[in-house]
């Protein structure tokens, strides 16, 4: 009994460490970026508009950047779908990056492509 | 891999991607069966372990059967999530987390039955042990999951 108990506080405690730990999707909310607009430009390697979040995988120098955008339904309202840019186009991202420097991910709350500007989270955007 | 990268091209992942009520209901499916399952495994355990008196609980096969059907219908609606975007999941840590907490909860879940089958209420230290087990590990695999969408 005295070890069935002991092993049961272990779990929580495991995945509380290994929640701690570990980098991800990151969807939901602004909590794991930082305060400050962040500005990302670089060449689209990849398009996904759909669930749960329209995401860019944008090359800059060699590196890949993760770019979230908002869900389908108001990215696609903000005009960007998957038509609306290539991969090999370039794009400029205008967000919110990650708390943690060593990770390449950001959350945009504007994207430019070529002259068009699509701002996916209009309340969050930029004001000038 | 390439399991996971057919997974997202499938005919199952197209339909779900792009659908702007077809996701949110399957999502709203996987809270329903979670909420279905916890629930009937947390009346199960808290009878084992002699919190709730027999009289407060309908009878154990109707509990674990429920148990079972929400824990198929959360499978189903959780893989074809999966599916969407199976290579970024499969990337995840508190994923795998879940996964493996499944697995360690379903063990829990067969070895209870296998070791007080004909039981019609089982107790002692090591039922209690197990359900108390039960429990912590079902509440992890709810918190890593909802996790999955917020590290």
């Amino acid at each position: 009994m005295a070890t069935v108990s002991r092993h049961h506080m272990a779990l929580p405690l495991a995945l509380a460490a290994a929640l701690a730990a570990l980098p991800a999707l990151a969807h939901h909310g602004w909590s794991w970026t930082e305060d400050g607009f962040f500005r990302l430009e670089g060449i689209i390697a990849a398009i996904y508009v759909g669930n749960p979040h329209a995401t860019l995988d944008v090359d800059v120098e060699g590196e890949t950047w993760r770019v979230e955008l908002a869900p389908p339904g108001p990215t696609i309202r903000a005009g960007f779908t998957e038509d609306a840019a290539r991969v090999g186009d370039e794009v400029v991202a205008i967000g919110n990056r990650s708390l943690d420097p060593g990770e390449r991910r950001m959350k945009a709350v504007r994207i430019i492509v070529g002259d068009k500007t699509y701002d996916v989270y209009p309340n969050r955007a930029p004001t000038n | 891999m390439e399991w996971l990268a057919a997974l997202e091209q499938s005919r199952l992942a197209g339909a779900l991607k792009a659908s702007f009520y077809v996701y949110p209901l399957i999502n709203a499916g996987h809270v329903l069966a979670i909420g279905f399952l916890v629930t009937t495994v947390t009346l199960i355990d808290l009878r084992v372990l002699a919190i709730l008196p027999a009289r407060a609980v309908p009878s154990a096969t109707l509990l674990r059967r429920l148990a079972i059907g929400a824990l198929l219908v959360a499978a189903a609606t959780g893989l074809s999530m999966f599916a969407i975007r199976a290579s970024d999941y499969a990337a995840m840590g508190v994923f795998r987390l879940k996964l493996v907490l499944i697995a360690l909860a379903a063990f829990n879940f067969v070895l209870f039955a296998v070791l007080f089958r004909g039981r019609s209420d089982p107790s002692g230290p090591l039922a209690a042990g197990l359900a108390a087990t039960s429990l912590a590990l079902w509440l992890g695999v709810l918190l890593a999951g909802r996790f999955i969408a917020f590290v």
